[in-house]
């Protein structure tokens, strides 16, 4: 869809505005540490892909074995153990609590809930 | 201290812009034909008797359904009957059409939003259920 130029340039600004924000800074440098580090970005696609699979044969009705849940359960304890991983995922949720809040002013402005009708199906 | 209040100046700089952006951007939105139609439908529905008479039957079905034993499966058919009655009426049809351009357009300016933020804004945008 194609907006107007005032809607891009709003919208654009609002952007710009909500990177200079400390809390948005402190993340993206947060997760840039995970990136640039091959060894805890690894474990995290490892946890990523092995929860991917658990939850697609679950989904397709295959009864998972305990163990394997355990298995998955500690893999995920130590991934979220990394140090770089648990202070991204501090500053995530610090950055999710200040978009709230700039949504939520942003739904006062509009009338409506903008997180509920802009976020993807 | 000297350090601190530079830094609580520039956090208050970036809040003027934040609040400035917010409230350009609303009114952009506001005066956009996809959310004024998506207003004037919700505001259509709010006055439309018919409409409000289904949902109120819908609300009571849907607490009967979940709060009183009895048959469910019956009680569930007459609610997806009740549902239909309601989605059949034009104000609600409406509705339904201008909600659906509006979700596109905020889609479409979230996208760039989270573009030049540098993080997803509406799917981030929801406080953590443990204090976060």
């Amino acid at each position: 869809m194609m907006l107007s130029d005032e809607l891009e340039q709003a919208a654009q600004a609002l952007g710009q505005s909500l990177r200079a924000n400390e809390c948005v800074q402190a993340y993206l440098e947060a997760q840039a540490r995970v990136q640039a580090n091959p060894e805890t970005n690894s474990w995290e696609v490892r946890l990523s892909e092995r929860a991917r699979d658990l939850m697609a044969r679950h989904r397709a009705g295959e009864q998972l074995a305990e163990s394997e849940v355990d298995e998955f359960y500690t893999l995920r304890h130590q991934v979220l153990s990394q140090p770089l991983i648990a202070d991204r995922d501090l500053t995530l949720s610090q950055l999710k609590s200040y978009l709230a809040q700039v949504a939520l002013d942003l739904s006062e402005e509009l009338g409506m809930d903008y997180s509920a009708l802009a976020r993807r199906a | 201290m000297a350090v601190s209040t530079t830094i609580d100046a520039s956090a208050a700089v970036y809040e003027t812009d934040v609040s400035r952006a917010v409230r350009s951007l609303g009114a952009a939105l506001k005066a956009s034909p996809e959310l004024a139609a998506f207003l004037a439908a919700s505001q259509a529905i709010d006055a439309d008797t018919a409409a409000q008479g289904w949902l109120q039957q819908i609300r009571t079905r849907q607490f009967e359904l979940r709060w009183s034993q009895g048959d469910r499966a019956e009680r569930s058919a007459e609610l997806r009957k009740l549902q239909a009655e309601l989605e059949a009426l034009p104000s609600v049809q409406a509705y339904y059409q201008a909600e659906l351009a509006a979700r596109e357009l905020l889609v479409t300016v979230d996208a760039v939003i989270s573009e030049m933020a540098g993080a997803d804004f509406a799917a981030n945008a929801k406080r953590s259920c443990c204090g976060g």
